[in-house]
């Protein structure tokens, strides 16, 4: 017999927790030894810079009018990342760009870009104004809460059941659903082959598109050929079929941030982490935060296949041994094209360059990263 | 975080760990090994915790890499056939059991994460560390598969 989807509660594919596993894994949590608890040493001086950047930060949220953006979308989704004050300064001042597409009215709020990354906000509404709920492109059978708090919150405040799924919402409201989306595009010459996007409500409930590419740096110079793909879609709230589709690549216009500032670092002695050894650091300084580029050499003997086993990637720390925040790339590069040698690129959120950075070769795939040997970088 | 509170967290979070550790090594044994691992290692790492509400987003990509390295140590230690063989005999939907475990883990995890535990998309993302638009794509197709295994039934 045929059995639907929606009929299905996969909880019920697992039998309870056997008494066995439960009593170890709570074994092992109790067993843990509390140690004296670690005490922040900050000079006054530091708290004072803090209360006042503090200050400064709430102060130009409000000058701003409190675009929702980027930084919002980090809060919600990638609490390690940050945006660079240099980052944030442009996307504030991005010239919005509006389209239509039929009922559909898509807004650019935030571009940024520098030679390795492009990033849009797109605010999406009904051009007349007229009440519909819009969702992301293909999720009209998703539950509303499976975007995360935000979209749950909106599910609150339109007095809906936040696991109901948008076609389900729709009907309940009695109006139209539209799947939207509004993604940057550009051609093959210029890519970087990954790409993210997803989609927040703001304060007023409005959908924002979220689209981030990741660019060839060396194609790029100080102009981007950039395009954004809209897409609507109206769907029929019985079947969840699209009927009215209409979709169009619109260029945009912006401008590519420049490198600021460039650095080589270097190390006393030998650097070498499960075959890999450490030849290059150079860094480069954009309004996004501080590219990193490390050259490796792979021992005789290993292949490219046993290196990718493993998943290691650089992990930056400051002189004092706190991570830095992750870059807004989301991801780091890995390049093995010219094997024995590796360089790998990452991205960390800082505005200046610092003296000293600390630099770890961990694997990804293991939890325990304590014993990873860290070597220091000095300019 | 303190050893009170780390206790709590770990008890709320014990059952979705325990559907987790099965979904990636379908064994109670390995189970057991896997989750006092991530527990400890929670504990090690607790300070890299920045916010305590995403515990369970973090707990579960340290259960992940325990799981993964549970698997990894037995695949070197015990001959394939002495695995003992597992069935879904016990689960409530045994149907719906059978076709979870028949399609690849990397398609039946996200299932699991995003269905089972009720986690978003973003949460799951994040515990698998893939991109969340790989995420809906590993959802899409393991919905596709999942339905292609119960309708062979």
């Amino acid at each position: 017999m045929k059995r639907e989807m929606e009929e299905l509660n996969l909880r019920d594919a697992f039998r309870p927790m056997p008494q066995p596993c439960r009593n170890a894994l709570m074994r092992a949590a109790r067993s843990v030894k509390e140690e004296e608890k670690p005490v922040k040493h900050v000079t006054f001086r530091a708290v004072l810079i803090a209360a006042c950047i503090i200050i400064a930060t709430a102060a130009a949220a409000m000058a701003a009018g409190s675009i929702f953006g980027w930084t919002d979308f980090f809060l919600a989704f990638h609490h390690d990342t940050t945006v660079p004050r240099a980052a944030k300064e442009i996307m504030d001042s991005t010239e919005e760009q509006t389209f239509t597409l039929g009922p559909v009215t898509f807004k650019v709020q935030t571009l940024f870009a520098d030679r390795h990354i492009a990033m849009a906000t797109t605010q999406i509404t009904m051009t007349d104004g007229s009440k519909a709920l819009l969702c992301m492109d293909a999720a009209q059978g998703d539950a509303i809460c499976a975007n995360g708090t935000n979209s749950t919150a909106l599910a609150e405040k339109l007095g809906l059941d936040p696991t109901m799924n948008w076609m389900e919402a729709a009907r309940t409201l009695n109006c139209p659903l539209y799947c939207v989306r509004a993604v940057l595009d550009i051609s093959a010459d210029y890519a970087g082959g990954e790409g993210m996007e997803d989609a927040l409500y703001d304060e007023k409930g409005c959908f924002v598109d979220f689209s981030l590419l990741t660019l060839n740096s060396s194609a790029v110079g100080s102009e981007l050929p950039l395009r954004m793909f809209l897409r609507t879609a109206e769907i029929d709230l019985e079947t969840g079929d699209e009927k009215n589709v209409l979709s169009n690549r619109v260029t945009i216009s912006i401008r590519v941030a420049q490198p600021m500032a460039e650095q080589d670092y270097h190390w006393q002695g030998e650097y070498s982490v499960s075959g890999l050894k450490l030849d290059a650091v150079h860094s480069e300084l954009t309004a996004a935060g501080l590219y990193l580029f490390t050259g490796f050499t792979a021992q005789d003997g290993m292949s490219p296949e046993d290196f990718y086993e493993v998943q290691l990637i650089p992990v930056w720390y400051d002189a004092r041994g706190n991570d830095y925040p992750w870059g807004m790339n989301l991801s780091y590069e890995i390049n093995t094209d010219e094997w024995p040698r590796v360089s790998m690129m990452g991205l960390i959120s800082v505005d200046s360059i610092p003296d000293t950075l600390v630099l770890a070769l961990e694997d990804d795939n293991a939890p325990d990263q304590n014993n990873v040997e860290r070597i220091t970088l000095t300019k | 975080m303190d050893k009170e509170r780390f206790i709590a967290e770990i008890e709320a979070c014990s059952d979705m760990m325990y559907r987790v550790a099965w979904s990636i090594l379908r064994n109670d044994a390995d189970c057991e090994d896997a989750l006092q691992e991530a527990a400890l290692k929670a504990w090690e790492k607790r300070s890299r915790l920045r916010e305590e509400r995403y515990f369970r987003t973090w707990i579960t990509r340290i259960l992940i890499n325990a799981c993964y390295d549970t698997q990894r140590k037995r695949r070197r230690t015990v001959p394939l056939d002495e695995i003992p063989e597992q069935t879904a005999a016990s689960a409530p939907d045994t149907a719906l059991a059978m076709a979870l475990e028949a399609i690849p883990e990397k398609l039946r995890l996200p299932l699991v994460l995003c269905y089972s535990e009720g986690m978003t998309y973003e949460e799951a993302a994040s515990a698998l560390r893939i991109p969340i638009t790989t995420l809906r794509g590993r959802i899409h197709r393991g919905k596709n598969e999942l339905r292609k295994e119960l309708d062979a039934e």
